[in-house]
C-alpha cells in the first residue's frame, strides 16, 4: 500500500466522522402533538402564526421574551414562547418555522425562520398589495 | 390601444438585442465547436481556421448585444420609466444614483445578465490572449452565454426565463387592482399617470459594501468557467498536458477575485445585517464558498502538477468540480429551495428551478462524462512520491481543502435532501424531514475547526520542504520558526485568555491547537519568505496568501471565540424554564431614552434620534461611557422603520473600531408606532397627604402640596392660584423618583402642567385641589417611552479577518502575474527551440 494510500484511507475516516458528528446535530421536522412525544429533544416544527390572539413583546418589561399562538400543519393550536426579540413583520409572515423545544404546555423556541412577504420582494401578491395601497409614495 | 406616457422603444431594442445575443452565442458556440474538431483531425484541418474567425465574429456580436442589453436597461431603470416591471419593482426616483447599478443584483434577470456580461469580458480576454486555446475554452464559454441568454428570453408560452424588459401591465401585477381598470375590464389607459413611484431597492441592499460586493463576487463565479474550460479543451483535444500552463494564471486570478467576493459579502454582512457577525455558516455563504475551496485545491494540485508531473487526474477532477459547484450553488440559492433555511432574500421567482436544474446537468453531464472516459489515458507518474517531498503533502492539503467543501456542501443541502427522500415518501411517511440542529453554526465549527488545524500545520512546514524529495537538511532551517511560531502561538493563546468554554473541553483544546498552528504557519511562511526566497517578492506570492490565510485563520478564531456579549439583560424579568433548558440572560437590552442603562463595562445612555431627510431611515445616537470614565464614544446604529408598507424595522448594526476590537451593536426592537397613538386617558385618584396612589408598576406616596404665586414670566392675578403636589414614587425595580405636577389657575381657566416620568411611562395630573385633599390624573402610557431595544457585541482582532484576507489576495496576484511572466518566458523559449509539448511518461 502507499503512502497515499494510508493518507486517503485517515482522510476517508476523518471525513466518516465528521459526517457522524453531523447526523448526530441533525434534528427533524415535527408536529406540536408529535414534539409532545419527543419533549426534551430539539425540535424544528412548521406552523403559521394565530393572528386571532396578539403577540405579545413588551421590549421594557423583558426584550427577550416574545409570546405567541401557532397553528401547525396538522391545525393544532399551541403557545409559543420565543426567548428573543419579536421579529419584524412577524404579524404578516406566511409561516414561521419554530425551533425548540415542547414544554409542558406550550413550545419553547430560540430561533424562528420567518417566511415574510418583505423578504421576498419578488413576490407579485405582495407587490399588488404594495400598490394597491399606495404605499409606493409614501415618502 | 395604445398607453398614454410609455416608453416602448427602449423595451424592443432591448428584446431584440436579447434575441441577438442568444443567436449569436448559438453560432458562436457551433462555429468554435467545429473549428477544434477540424483542427483535431490532421488529414482535414482546412477550413479550421475559417471557423475560428466565424465563431470569434459570433462572440464580438454576442458581447456587442449583451452590453447593449445592460446598457438599455441601465437606461429605463435610470429614466424612472415604471411602465417596466423590472425599473418600478427595483428601483425608485429617491434611490441615490450610486445604487442604480445595485438594482441590476436585486432581481434574478440582472444578476445573470452581469454574470453574461463578465463572461464577455472574460471572452474576449481569452480570444486577445490565449490564442492556442482559444477555441475549447471560447466553446465551452459560449455555450454558457446560450444558456444564460435563455434564462433571460422569456419564450412566450413556455415557462422559461424570465424578461426583464416586461411591461408592468403585462406582468399581472396590476390584473387585480381595480383602480387600474377601465370599464371594460382592461387596463385604463392612463394607468401610468397612477404610478408614481417604483418599489424602489430593498433597504438592505441599500449600503456602499452591496455596490461593489455582488459585481466582483459575480466575476468570481463567472471566472470558475476558464479553468474548467481549459480543462474540458484538455480533455477534449487529448492534449492532457499543455492547457496547465496557461490555466494556471486563470486559475489564480479566479481564486483571488472569487475569495475577494466573498470576504466583501462578509463584509456587508458584518456591517449591515444582523445575525451578529461576517460569517453564519449560512446557506449563500457556504455555496459561494464551496467552489472556491476546491478552486484552491486545484490550483494547489495544478501547481504540483507544474513542477513534478504529479496530480493531473486530480486536478482535472477539481477544476472541473469548481465550476460545476458554482452552478449547483446557483441552483441552490435561486431556485427558492432554499428559501426556508436562509436569511438571503432570493427567491424562486422568474427563473424556475427545472431550468438551473438543466443549466447544471449540460454542464456536468458533459464535463464529467468526458472526464471519465478519459481517464485512463490522462497520463500519471506510477513511482509514488516521497514523504519528504513538498507535493506529497500539497496533495494532502488540497485533499483536505476538497473534503471540508464536500461536508460544508452536504450540509448546506439538506433542503435538497429532503426534496428528494419527499419524492419516495407515499402517504406514510417513511422519511421524516431533517433538518439541523440546535446549535447550527457550531455543528460546521467543530468539523473545520480540525481542518483548521490540519492546514495550519501542512502550510507551515510544506513550504520548507522541496519538490521530489528533500531529505532531512530542511528541517535545520524548520527548526528556527517552528520554535518562534509554537512559543509566539502559545502566548497568544495565553495572554490571548482564548478560553471558550461554552462547549466541551474538546473543542476547546481544538481551538487552541488551530491557533497555535495558524501563528506557527504564519511565523514559518513569513520567514520562509525571508530564509527561502531571499527575499524575492515576486516569486514569493504563495507564501504570501500563506501568510494571509493564516492571519485570517488567527483573526476567525479569535474573533468567534472571544466574542462578548455586552448586552446581556441583567433587569429584565427572567422565566423559569425548567429543567433541561439551556436559557441564558437574554442578549436584547432596552434602553428608555435619557436614562443611563448598565452594560457589562459601559454605561450606555440613548441620548436622541434623527430621521433622513427623504426616507424613514431613523438614527439613534446611543452614548457609551467606559465605567472606568476612560473613554466616552457614540455609536449610531440605524434602522428604516415601516418602509414601504412593512413593518417593523430593518436594521443597520454601527461599530466601534479599534485596532484590536470592536464595539458593535444594532436595534432589535423599537416602540411600535402603531401604538404611538396615545389612547390611553387619564384615570382619577382622590388622595390627601400621605396617601399612597397605585400604578403597575409601583406606587406613588402624595408627599404634600403647596400654594406659590411666582412663577417666572406669567403674572397672576388676586384671583389666581397655582398649585404643585410633590409625589414621592416607588417603582418595583427599586428606583425612587420624584414627581411634581403642577395646576395653575389663570383669568378663570385652568392649566394643567403634567409631571412625565419617561422611565415608569407614567403621567400624573394635578386636577384638583381643596386644602390637603387632591384629584390625581394618573395615566400609564405606551406612548411616551421612546426606547430602543438593541444586542451588543464585543468582537476582539476582527481587523486580522480583514487583514488576512487583503494579503491573501495580494499573494494570489503577485503569483498570477510571476506565472504569467514565466509563461512568457517559456514561449520565448520555445520559439528558439523546436516547439514541442511538454509530456510526462507513462
Amino acid at each position: 500500500m502507499k503512502k497515499i494510500h494510508i493518507a486517503l484511507l485517515l482522510l476517508a475516516v476523518a471525513g466518516i466522522v465528521g459526517m457522524s458528528f453531523f447526523v448526530k446535530d441533525l434534528t427533524t421536522q415535527e408536529t406540536f402533538s408529535t414534539a409532545k412525544e419527543k419533549s426534551g429533544k430539539y425540535v424544528v416544527v412548521k406552523t403559521k402564526l394565530d393572528n386571532s390572539v396578539p403577540i405579545e413583546y413588551d421590549a421594557v418589561k423583558n426584550p427577550n421574551l416574545t409570546v405567541f399562538y401557532a397553528v401547525d400543519s396538522k391545525g393544532h393550536r399551541s403557545k409559543v414562547v420565543y426567548t428573543e426579540a419579536k421579529i419584524k413583520d412577524m404579524e404578516r409572515s406566511e409561516g414561521l418555522d419554530l425551533n425548540g423545544y415542547m414544554r409542558d404546555g406550550y413550545f419553547e423556541c430560540n430561533k424562528i425562520q420567518a417566511k415574510c412577504p418583505s423578504k421576498y420582494k419578488d413576490d407579485p401578491a405582495q407587490a399588488k398589495k404594495n400598490l394597491a395601497s399606495g404605499s409606493a409614495n409614501q415618502y | 390601444m395604445n398607453y398614454i406616457g410609455e416608453h416602448l422603444l427602449p423595451g424592443k431594442l432591448g428584446h431584440f438585442f436579447l434575441l441577438l445575443s442568444f443567436v449569436s452565442s448559438i453560432g458562436a458556440t457551433l462555429s468554435y465547436f467545429i473549428s477544434v474538431q477540424k483542427s483535431r483531425s490532421l488529414a482535414n484541418n482546412a477550413g479550421a481556421a475559417q471557423w475560428k474567425k466565424l465563431g470569434r465574429l459570433f462572440f464580438a456580436l454576442e458581447v456587442v448585444s449583451v452590453f447593449a442589453v445592460f446598457s438599455i436597461l441601465f437606461y429605463i431603470i435610470s429614466n424612472h420609466y415604471f411602465e417596466y416591471k423590472y425599473a418600478w419593482q427595483h428601483s425608485s426616483r429617491s434611490l441615490e444614483k450610486e445604487y442604480l447599478l445595485s438594482c441590476f443584483w436585486e432581481g434574478q434577470e440582472g444578476s445573470f445578465l452581469l454574470w453574461s456580461i463578465w463572461h464577455c469580458v472574460l471572452g474576449s480576454l481569452i480570444i486577445w490572449k490565449e490564442k492556442e486555446w482559444e477555441g475549447p475554452v471560447m466553446t465551452v464559454i459560449a455555450f454558457a452565454q446560450v444558456l444564460l441568454a435563455t434564462m433571460l428570453l422569456g419564450f412566450p408560452g413556455l415557462h422559461m426565463g424570465s424578461n426583464p424588459f416586461l411591461l408592468l401591465r403585462n406582468s399581472g401585477v396590476l390584473d387585480n387592482a381595480p383602480v387600474f381598470s377601465d370599464m371594460s375590464g382592461g387596463i385604463r389607459q392612463d394607468y401610468l399617470s397612477m404610478i408614481k413611484d417604483g418599489n424602489d431597492l430593498n433597504p438592505l441592499l441599500q449600503n456602499y459594501w452591496m455596490v461593489i460586493h455582488p459585481p466582483v463576487l459575480f466575476m468570481g463565479f463567472a471566472s470558475t468557467i476558464v479553468p474548467f474550460a481549459f480543462a474540458v479543451g484538455g480533455l477534449w483535444t487529448k492534449k492532457y498536458s499543455a492547457w496547465t500552463k496557461p490555466a494556471l494564471p486563470w486559475t489564480l486570478f479566479s481564486a483571488a477575485v472569487l475569495g475577494t467576493g466573498i470576504m466583501m459579502g462578509a463584509a456587508w454582512a458584518y456591517e449591515s445585517l444582523n445575525f451578529g457577525g461576517y460569517w453564519a455558516w449560512d446557506p449563500v455563504e457556504n455555496a459561494s464558498l464551496v467552489p472556491w475551496l476546491i478552486l484552491v485545491a486545484g490550483l494547489h494540485t495544478l501547481v504540483i502538477y507544474r513542477h513534478t508531473g504529479n496530480a493531473l487526474r486530480t486536478t482535472f477532477l477539481f477544476l472541473l468540480l469548481s465550476f460545476l459547484f458554482v452552478l449547483y450553488s446557483t441552483y441552490l440559492t435561486r431556485s427558492g429551495d432554499l428559501q426556508d433555511t436562509s436569511v438571503h432574500a432570493f427567491t424562486g421567482e422568474g427563473i424556475t428551478k427545472w431550468h438551473l436544474r438543466i443549466f447544471l446537468l449540460l454542464f456536468a453531464l458533459p464535463g464529467l462524462g468526458l472526464f471519465f472516459q478519459r481517464y485512463k489515458s490522462i497520463p500519471f507518474i506510477a513511482k509514488e512520491e516521497e514523504a519528504s517531498s513538498r507535493e506529497f503533502w500539497m496533495f494532502i492539503g488540497s485533499l483536505v481543502l476538497f473534503l471540508a467543501a464536500l461536508l460544508i456542501i452536504t450540509m448546506t443541502s439538506i433542503p435538497v435532501f429532503n426534496k428528494i427522500l419527499g419524492l419516495f415518501n407515499g402517504q406514510e411517511k417513511t422519511f421524516s424531514t431533517i433538518a439541523l440542529g440546535e446549535d447550527a453554526t457550531y455543528s460546521y465549527n467543530r468539523i473545520q475547526i480540525f481542518v483548521a488545524l490540519i492546514l495550519g500545520l501542512i502550510t507551515g512546514f510544506g513550504m520548507y520542504l522541496k519538490y521530489k524529495s528533500t531529505g532531512t537538511a530542511f528541517l535545520k532551517k524548520l527548526f528556527l520558526p517552528a520554535v518562534i511560531g509554537l512559543i509566539a502561538g502559545i502566548l497568544v493563546v495565553y495572554f490571548g485568555k482564548v478560553n471558550y468554554q461554552e462547549k466541551t473541553v474538546g473543542y476547546m483544546v481544538a481551538i487552541w491547537a488551530a491557533v497555535v498552528t495558524a501563528v506557527f504557519s504564519l511565523v514559518a511562511n513569513a520567514g520562509y519568505i525571508f530564509t527561502g526566497l531571499k527575499t524575492n517578492l515576486k516569486r514569493a506570492g504563495g507564501a504570501i496568501s500563506h501568510v494571509g490565510f493564516t492571519t485570517l485563520l488567527v483573526g476567525i478564531l479569535i474573533s468567534s471565540s472571544k466574542k462578548e456579549v455586552l448586552s446581556y439583560n441583567t433587569s429584565g424579568i427572567f422565566m423559569d424554564f425548567g429543567k433541561g433548558s439551556k436559557e441564558k440572560a437574554g442578549e436584547n437590552l432596552t434602553l428608555l431614552k435619557g436614562v443611563k442603562t448598565d452594560m457589562g463595562k459601559f454605561w450606555v445612555t440613548y441620548a436622541k434620534d434623527s430621521v433622513h431627510p427623504e426616507k424613514p431611515l431613523w438614527y439613534y445616537n446611543l452614548r457609551f461611557e467606559r465605567k472606568d470614565g476612560k473613554e466616552n464614544f457614540t455609536l449610531t446604529p440605524n434602522a428604516f422603520v415601516n418602509y414601504k408598507n412593512q413593518q417593523g424595522l430593518m436594521a443597520n448594526p454601527s461599530a466601534k473600531h479599534y485596532w484590536d476590537y470592536d464595539i458593535f451593536t444594532y436595534i432589535t426592537s423599537l416602540p411600535d408606532p402603531a401604538k404611538n397613538a396615545d389612547t390611553s386617558s387619564f384615570r382619577t385618584v382622590k388622595a390627601s397627604v400621605g396617601d399612597t396612589v397605585f400604578y403597575s408598576k409601583g406606587f406613588a406616596v402624595v408627599k404634600n402640596v403647596q400654594s406659590f404665586r411666582n412663577i417666572p414670566n406669567v403674572p397672576l392675578g388676586p384671583n389666581d392660584s397655582a398649585s404643585v403636589a410633590t409625589l414621592d414614587i416607588f417603582a418595583r425595580t427599586g428606583s425612587r423618583y420624584e414627581g411634581k405636577p403642577i395646576l395653575i389657575n389663570k383669568d378663570g381657566q385652568t392649566f394643567l402642567q403634567t409631571d412625565t416620568l419617561a422611565a415608569e411611562s407614567l403621567v400624573f395630573q394635578l386636577q384638583k385641589v381643596e386644602g390637603k385633599k387632591i384629584e390625581l390624573g394618573v395615566k400609564e402610557s405606551e406612548s411616551i417611552m421612546q426606547y430602543v431595544t438593541l444586542k451588543a457585541y464585543k468582537f476582539p482582532f476582527i481587523n486580522l479577518v480583514w487583514l488576512g484576507t487583503i494579503i491573501t489576495v495580494l499573494g494570489f496576484i503577485i503569483s498570477l502575474f510571476y506565472r504569467r511572466q514565466q509563461g512568457r518566458i517559456s514561449k520565448a523559449r520555445l520559439k528558439i527551440v523546436k516547439p514541442s509539448e511538454r509530456s510526462v511518461k507513462v
